[in-house]
């Protein structure tokens, strides 16, 4: 009898290292969607207006649960309305602008942390 | 497809006693609870008072390729709650709600007095189906 064995540490050390790193291009692609002119097809005339302060607080990811998750949050107090919309007093819906799902989508993070780790193995 | 009445009627017994009221030009009234599917459900748009319930049936959610140039489209329904009197909010009724029906997302946006919004709660509920769009 032969006996065949392998260490998976390295690969899935590798893999967390590749989903990290395609984390952070993903931080970045959420940031240039704040200040992206026409982002938002359903907003034509109106692109997220932000003075410095959305930019500057988004955080960048924090990993959790073995480096496995990845929470992408902005502290920003209004980022709730520009996010997720909002219905005014007198009756006028505001469609949200949700910049970081946006950015999310754009950078792919499965395709990229395979491509990513692709290149390290 | 999901049966639409049916979830209205769903709906409208779990919040009983919770909904606010359509008020129209020549005075009738109605509970304020629509299903927003693209047409205009009344001729006039009403006065609202209250708790505003819009259900929206098979909201696209995602999407993705498939071969052959073939699109998956993915659905789910979505219940809003508009609270429009300013000094109630959604919570007896989203509780009322997610105890009762299977949901997936309850994101609440609260009343801004700097915007003068009212605080809508937005919950999505787990019936998911999907229909597949050739390109």
């Amino acid at each position: 009898m032969t006996k065949a064995t392998i260490d998976v540490s390295k690969i899935t050390k590798a893999a967390k290292s590749a989903f990290k790193d395609a984390c952070f291009i993903a931080h970045r692609n959420i940031i240039q969607v704040i200040s992206e002119p026409g982002a938002f097809p359903s907003h034509p005339s109106s692109d997220i207006v932000d003075k410095g302060l959305l930019r500057a607080s988004q955080q960048p990811p924090v990993f959790s649960q073995g480096d496995t998750v990845a929470i992408f949050a902005n502290g920003v107090s209004y980022g709730i309305y520009v996010a997720l919309g909002y219905t005014t007093r007198s009756g006028i819906e505001v469609e949200g602008r949700n910049w970081m799902m946006l950015g999310l989508r754009r950078t792919d993070l499965t395709a990229t942390t395979q491509k990513l780790l692709d290149a390290q193995l | 497809m999901i049966d639409v009445d049916a979830l209205k009627l769903e709906v409208e017994t779990l919040l009983t006693g919770l909904v606010g009221t359509y008020t129209f030009s020549g005075g009738q009234q109605c509970d304020a609870i629509r299903v927003d599917d693209g047409a205009d459900p009344y001729p006039e748009e009403p006065l609202v008072e209250g708790l505003e319930v819009v259900i929206r049936p098979e909201t696209e959610i995602a999407g993705q390729m498939m071969l052959a140039g073939d699109r998956r489209l993915d659905f789910t329904s979505q219940v809003v709650l508009k609270q429009w009197q300013i000094t109630e909010n959604t919570q007896a009724a989203r509780e009322a709600l997610i105890k009762e029906m299977a949901f997936t997302e309850c994101i609440v946006v609260p009343r801004s007095t700097v915007l003068d919004t009212v605080e809508v709660c937005t919950i999505t509920l787990d019936v998911e189906s999907f229909h597949v769009m050739h390109l």
